[in-house]
């Protein structure tokens, strides 16, 4: 169930009256949004609620295990057990195709194909997510940062459908104490949640939608038969392209989950106004970011040993955070790219340290230097993240260098001034964007009613037909 | 009386500055939505009409829908729509017309079209056109790589996906068709299209699958596509339905495939049994070798879709059928 179809609307619409309707009754609110969420899991397949289910379950089993361990060693064994299940889970599902395949080919050089079965596991939707969540909690409660929580709590968290699909990735300390108290039934930030939902709509049926259809589509399909122009193009329009999708998603997976009084954290901010990959990374998949920082490259080391080791754990976690959106050398290429870009920057910082300049040069023409090749070479990444396969990257890198001179009737002025407002918008000044919440919220019923409609008008006549999924789905 | 005017609008102000109920909230989302609704009832009523499948959901959608366009336009709302619509320029606003068989709308151009599929040459170059369903689609990528890759093959591809010929209502293919020849003057078509077909007819009238009549009328559908596609002298290479996953579908879209290859025997064009590389034991497969290497050739998530692999693989064997059967032994890939 996609957030832009009737089905949602209709399915919102009923879970929202419920919702606030049984809001004074915590076990009520908390079975009524589980079976909500579960329901709207199982519109894809219904079969994947048990795995969601056995996801919720080895948490559950884990987190009451720890909790209940005695010495360090108990605690040690549920922790991993746990996690070792819930990523065996993930791995089965999403990396045992690529797994197989490779072991087949490897095992069929030596004269010894046919060994491992080549099953074909159907990939539930989601299931990066909620299994990154699950890991979270555990691993929290073993660090004592979160108290188990009851199991329908647990499921409740882990199934909450705003975030189930696509993120954010909510830690437990962040949406579990909500769902322990009712929500303020006259206190809902209407005003933030709505503009919230326009602007995902918008970004997602219109900007990134009409992105892949007039110009990413076309060119990734075939670099050969465009312009170096139109490949340029196409690379800096899949940039635009992925932002308008996932973040309209989460825009849109805020906005309704502050409907129903819960808050999520922040997941993109102005991502492509970054001066360098680190600050890029903070601005990006905000959730996912911290995730591979706490529970991957803090518990690598991080920064606290050699050079050479803060070299390793970057790269590890920029590589398994690539490997993490699927099996495939695309991924792996676009980790690896953002591992080198930070190492890069991890040296340049050392080395200006050493030397007692300030970390970064403030000049205004350094900042618009920095901006500019941070841009180009996070889009650069996304030429391999959107590529179908390495030879395709690589057909699409080519022609940058060969097909000068040609005629390019897919570079519009439309899709110029498109990508460039896309960028300049995200150097709009939060307070700015806050005034303009605050105006909303301040207008009357009829304006609210009004500005709404035509805004939903808006997207929907603008929007071509066709729209594509949710980009982040399929991870 | 005035000073107590005064207080009340400031503390209405002050309510509605910051966060409102939950109950004022739904209320403004059910207005917004109910307006949007009436406003745009003409247009989702036109895609109601053109999109779903027959059914009880299409039934209720359009019982709602009926009353609200017609709302919509006695009061003048859908204007604004209509407006943008042709601003943008798009045609179907509201209704929609079935429709008829363009073969006569675009004028017979100089006779610039060839009875034979000559050598191409860089100056002369072979004009190819693919077309496809999203199955189609996930041939024609690497198959445009592999006829450019020729040098002498100047290639242009047209693929919509959830099309067919059994719902020219949604979409079109023998207009669409008739204009991408006349504006194009293909030497050869290359056409994968079916997956979608195993359903009923809307139009003119409805015609359920399964009904004794309805082979007769994709038959006829079909026909009238491979004619408009070699009306003007090109050579059409037709590549069948590949095996799905699913049984029960695929047993179904025999019978596509066995119409289909009526129709191009009809019209003596050339034809791939893409199952004879995709199902090469005659069943569907997900994983086959490819370039010596074992490789997933089918999306596991639909079990219908064609992985890049797959799309790779077909598309050698259409490359292979492409020089053989159209004399092209110089051509080099």
């Amino acid at each position: 169930m996609l957030f832009y179809t009737f089905d949602f609307a209709i399915f919102f619409g009923v879970v929202y009256a419920g919702a606030w309707l049984l809001n004074s009754r915590v076990v009520a609110w908390k079975l009524w949004v589980l079976a909500a969420s579960y329901y709207f899991y199982a519109y894809w397949d219904w079969r994947f609620c048990f795995l969601l289910a056995a996801s919720t379950l080895i948490a559950h089993a884990g987190a009451t295990g720890i909790r209940a361990s005695g010495s360090e060693r108990a605690r040690r064994a549920w922790l991993v057990g746990s996690t070792v299940g819930l990523l065996g889970l993930l791995g089965y599902f999403k990396y045992y195709s690529f797994f197989a395949v490779s072991v087949d080919n490897a095992l069929r050089g030596v004269g010894a194909g046919n060994v491992v079965p080549l099953l074909t596991p159907t990939l539930p939707v989601a299931i990066s997510f909620f299994t990154f969540m699950a890991v979270s909690y555990v691993v929290d409660v073993y660090r004592g940062q979160l108290k188990p929580a009851t199991p329908i709590d647990l499921a409740v968290y882990l199934s909450f459908f705003p975030h189930l699909v696509a993120g954010p990735i909510v830690r437990g300390t962040e949406l579990l104490p909500q769902l322990r108290k009712p929500r303020d039934a006259h206190s809902v930030d209407f005003a933030r949640a709505s503009t919230l939902i326009m602007s995902g709509l918008f970004k997602k049926l219109v900007i990134s939608s009409y992105m892949n259809n007039n110009i990413v589509t076309p060119v990734f399909g075939a670099p050969g038969a465009h312009s170096a122009l139109e490949v340029l193009f196409a690379v800096w329009g899949y940039a635009i392209e992925i932002y308008c999708d996932f973040s309209g998603y989460t825009d849109i997976a805020i906005g309704i989950a502050l409907l129903l009084g819960i808050k999520f954290p922040v997941n993109f901010d102005g991502p492509y106004t970054a001066r360098n990959l680190q600050d890029f990374w903070r601005r990006w998949h905000i959730t996912l970011s911290r995730w591979l920082r706490d529970y991957l490259y803090i518990p690598l080391g991080g920064n606290r040993g050699s050079t050479l080791l803060t070299t390793r754990n970057i790269m590890l976690t920029m590589v398994l955070g690539g490997l993490w959106h699927g099996a495939n050398w695309t991924f792996l290429a676009w980790g690896a790219l953002h591992g080198l870009g930070q190492v890069t920057g991890h040296l340049r910082r050392l080395h200006r340290e050493r030397r007692g300049l300030a970390l970064e040069d403030d000049a205004t023409f350094a900042k618009v230097r920095q901006r500019f090749f941070t841009f180009q070479y996070v889009s650069l990444g996304w030429l391999f993240f959107n590529a179908s396969s390495m030879s395709n990257a690589y057909a699409m890198i080519g022609r940058l260098f060969s097909g000068w001179g040609q005629t390019s009737p897919l570079v519009t002025p439309l899709l110029v001034v498109t990508i460039a407002a896309v960028i300049a918008i995200q150097y709009v000044p939060r307070r700015h964007v806050d005034n303009a919440v605050a105006a909303f919220g301040r207008a009357t019923v009829p304006v609210q009613v009004a500005a709404l409609g035509l805004g939903l008008l808006c997207c929907t006549t603008l929007m071509p037909t066709g729209i594509p999924s949710f980009i982040y789905y399929k991870f | 009386m005035s000073e107590f005017a005064s207080t009340t609008r400031q503390r209405r102000r002050r309510r509605s500055e910051g966060p409102v109920s939950a109950l004022r909230a739904g209320v403004v989302c059910l207005c917004a939505f109910a307006l949007w609704l009436v406003m745009d009832a003409t247009v989702l009523q036109h895609n109601a009409t053109v999109q779903a499948p027959l059914g009880a959901r299409r039934t209720a959608a359009l019982d709602i829908l009926d009353p609200l366009s017609q709302l919509s336009r006695a009061l003048g709302l859908d204007l604004p729509v209509g407006w943008s619509n042709v601003a943008l320029g798009r045609t179907s606003v509201g209704g929609f017309v079935y429709p008829t068989v363009p073969t006569t709308t675009h004028p017979v151009g100089p006779t610039t079209t060839t009875t034979i599929v000559r050598t191409p040459t860089h100056a002369h170059p072979l004009r190819v056109l693919l077309v496809g369903d999203s199955i189609g689609e996930d041939l024609d990528e690497p198959l445009l790589g592999d006829l450019t890759a020729t040098g002498v093959v100047v290639v242009n591809t047209f693929g919509k996906e959830s099309t067919g010929f059994t719902r020219p209502d949604y979409f079109n293919w023998l207009a669409e068709l008739a204009g991408l020849v006349y504006e194009d003057r293909p030497n050869v078509i290359i056409g994968l299209i079916g997956a979608n077909d195993a359903q009923s007819f809307i139009v003119p009238t409805i015609l359920q699958w399964g009904d004794k009549a309805w082979p007769r009328r994709y038959l006829h559908n079909v026909n009238q596509f491979f004619s408009i596609g070699t009306a003007h002298g090109a050579k059409m290479l037709w590549v069948s339905v590949p095996a799905i996953q699913d049984t029960g579908r695929n047993k179904e879209l025999n019978l596509v495939r066995r119409l289909q290859l009526e129709g191009v025997k009809k019209h003596h064009l050339y034809y791939l049994d893409s199952n004879l590389t995709l199902a090469p034991n005659g069943h569907y497969a997900t994983y086959l070798p490819v370039g010596g290497q074992l490789a997933q050739v089918r999306t596991p998530a639909d079990g219908i879709h064609l992985t890049p692999a797959g799309g790779a693989l077909l598309a050698q064997a259409v490359m292979i059928a492409f020089k053989k059967d159209l004399h092209l032994k110089h051509l080099h890939w």
